[in-house]
């Protein structure tokens, strides 16, 4: 089949315009209104998608992801500040178990991340509709935000080393439980290939640190007390300038070579309905594609974040491709329930992972 | 009636079933190849998807929330279904809105800050400061030589005695630092830094800067500051949607040097003020700015939050009236007050 499976058709000039009128309306509504933009960004890029020629459909509703946000406010989050700022106050008076509930606030955080991440993915999944079927996410959010609390907590005990292990385990987890109407996706991809180059990007952090260690030497810390505030943030920029620069030169092609393998590996290793993926991704285009993507949302204060997601849709779809066309006479709508609100977790905490 | 052809999808599989479509005054009728009725679309009911790529038609059905009907070249139909309004005038009222919303926030922020600043018990106010000199000086010492210290009280005293008692500041410390600068912190502490004293050539330079400190600290500028950069992040992400607060580090960063411009000229003309009635030349002001002017600094000016020396430096000038002024010290207690600090 000469056709590939995967297009994005979305326009620049279309996108640009839907993030200029969504930043109006946020700034008219008091950001009230971002819920139904981020719908409405969804729906145009979900609709400029083909798979297979047809086009993928967005069913979701920001009065959805409105709902869904209040109820994570009032259940998850104002719980959570109210322990935080208890915390706090032990700790100024200088009470023990101040930091004991700290800690237990910073590990629940982490905890209510992995939680979150697992539903909004649910969330989009269910609201993502091709030929009329939907796709869909089943397993647990519990088990998921416990894999990554042991991805946290692994990478701290053995130095980083767990990482690729785990982030292939934790892909697994999600394309597993992952299918589209009653067709599950399946991943047996392994990390043992990846930590070739999962060792470049651990010794490149080394001249990272020594970089940092000879700025210290060239100048004081920035402190903010000693300072006037004119210095100090130009202090702070040049260790940040520092910082990135250091990781731009040293560590971003590895760690780029490294992703760009990563997905590979996870590609080659997943079927849907007996039929193979790949994934042609190289690490110059994802260093283009991120460096790309940070400049963007950067200059434009967030603004153009939707030209961002539509980058990183369109490298996502020159990329991959699928062995051949699934016999659609075998493809049947799953029976599983949808959930009814919008996941407000991740966007009351702190908007991490949104597409 | 016209007949279209079309795919219907059911929902429950991924296959297309082609149909018949009859476009009826008030619906569509939805036909298998077999003349089988399959669905009644009530053209009120139907909406249809104008966010996806291609010329085909795609409708559905508030009654079928799962079925499909793609229509290969049914434009024409388009015209029958419920139609979305355009209104041409909905652009400029929008940005109009966008513009009135930013205006009236950005304006009323600092008027909303020294509003909220009122409302901070000065207690409150005064620990917050308290806690920000501790961290200073467990970092830098504080120099405490008796002569300096008698020196540094005389000239607090003559500068302080101008304001009301509430407006005065609670306390004068020189730490051991090279900056130099002097700061005023939340409740009424002002630190001074070493580097002032040994830059200075006349202690009217030090009573200038001293003046203007005190300025900021009667018009309670710290704490209002304070909460302004609080409410500037948080208005910041609000607009933008950027949690991740880049965009709010950026804004604010430029926003806040904007906002403490404003203070710092105000603090200025405060100051020259302070002097005249403390009998004390603002010419030492003026001419430390000329001073900083020269030394012009590390920090690129943009980022600075004290560009424009050279304006402030006129501006005091300017506001300088003819009357006899007397040095802000003697001989002996300007040289004490150089040497507060150890070695």
């Amino acid at each position: 089949m000469s056709e590939s499976a995967f297009v994005h058709h979305g326009r620049l000039g279309a996108v640009i315009r839907l993030s200029v009128v969504n930043a109006l309306l946020n700034i008219v509504t008091l950001s009230l209104w971002r819920f139904w933009g981020k719908t409405r960004v969804r729906a145009y890029l979900w609709g400029h998608t083909t798979i297979w020629g047809e086009p993928l459909e967005y069913v979701g509703r920001g009065g959805e992801l409105f709902i869904g946000f209040l109820l994570a406010m009032l259940v998850v989050f104002t719980p959570y500040m109210i322990l935080v700022t208890v915390a706090q106050l032990m700790l100024v008076e200088q009470n023990p178990l101040g930091a004991l509930l700290f800690a237990l606030a910073q590990f629940s955080l982490f905890f209510l991340i992995g939680v979150g991440l697992y539903r909004a993915r649910r969330y989009l999944m269910t609201r993502t509709v091709w030929r009329g079927l939907r796709a869909g996410q089943d397993g647990s959010a519990l088990t998921y935000a416990l894999l990554i609390l042991g991805h946290i907590v692994l990478m701290g005990l053995t130095l980083g080393w767990s990482a690729p292990w785990m982030s292939v385990k934790i892909e697994r987890y999600r394309l597993n439980h992952t299918r589209f109407g009653d067709t599950g996706f399946t991943c047996d991809a392994t990390s043992g290939s990846l930590y070739k180059r999962y060792a470049l990007v651990w010794f490149s952090f080394i001249p990272v640190v020594a970089s940092m260690a000879l700025l210290g030497l060239l100048t004081d810390y920035p402190d903010p007390d000693a300072m006037e505030p004119g210095e100090f943030f130009a202090k702070m920029a040049l260790v940040y300038v520092w910082l990135f620069g250091s990781i731009l030169v040293f560590t971003a092609l590895p760690l780029a070579a490294y992703n760009a393998a990563y997905w590979r590996q996870i590609a080659a290793h997943t079927r849907f309905d007996g039929i193979g993926f790949s994934f042609e991704l190289g690490a110059w285009r994802l260093v283009r594609l991120f460096v790309g993507n940070a400049l963007i949302t950067a200059l434009s204060l967030g603004i153009l974040r939707p030209v961002a997601s539509m980058r990183t849709l369109r490298t996502a779809c020159q990329c991959l491709s699928m062995e051949s066309q699934p016999d659609l006479s075998r493809l049947f709508a799953g029976t599983q329930p949808i959930p009814r609100t919008g996941e407000g977790l991740v966007a009351a905490l702190d908007g991490v992972g949104e597409f | 009636m016209r007949v279209l052809a079309g795919l219907y999808r059911d929902g429950k599989t991924a296959q297309d079933h082609p149909v018949e479509i009859r476009v009826l005054g008030h619906g569509l009728e939805i036909v298998a190849h077999d003349s089988q009725l399959v669905e009644r679309w009530p053209l009120a009911r139907i909406a249809r998807d104008g966010d996806s790529i291609g010329a085909a038609l795609r409708l559905r059905c508030a009654d079928f929330p799962a079925a499909r009907l793609v229509i290969a070249d049914g434009q024409d139909l388009a015209a029958l279904l419920p139609q979305r309004q355009t209104r041409p005038w909905l652009w400029a009222g929008l940005a109009a809105g966008a513009a009135l919303v930013l205006g009236l926030t950005f304006w009323g922020l600092p008027h909303l800050a020294s509003a909220a600043a009122h409302m901070v018990p000065i207690e409150a106010e005064r620990a917050w400061g308290r806690a920000m000199a501790r961290e200073i000086e467990d970092d830098h010492r504080a120099c405490t030589r008796p002569d300096g210290m008698a020196a540094l009280t005389v000239l607090q005293q003559k500068l302080a005695l101008v304001l009301p008692e509430p407006q005065r500041p609670s306390r004068v410390v020189v730490v051991e630092h090279p900056m130099v600068n002097a700061v005023a912190l939340p409740g009424g502490t002002i630190i001074v830094f070493d580097g002032l004293l040994r830059q200075a050539d006349t202690a009217d330079e030090v009573a200038g800067v001293l003046a203007h400190e005190m300025a900021h600290v009667a018009e309670r500028h710290p704490l209002i500051a304070g909460i302004r950069s609080v409410g500037l992040a948080a208005l910041v992400t609000l607009f933008t949607g950027d949690l991740s607060a880049v965009a709010a580090t950026i804004g604010g960063m430029a926003l806040a040097g904007n906002y403490s411009r404003q203070d710092e000229s105000s603090a200025d003309a405060l100051a020259v003020e302070i002097l005249h009635q403390a009998g004390i030349s603002p010419q030492g002001l003026a001419s430390f700015f000329a001073k900083l002017a020269d030394q012009g600094g590390e920090i690129p000016q943009w980022l600075s939050t004290h560009p424009e020396l050279d304006a402030r430096r006129q501006a005091v000038e300017a506001a300088t009236r003819g009357q006899a002024f007397a040095p802000a010290l003697d001989a002996s207690q300007w040289q004490a007050l150089k040497d507060i600090c150890p070695n």
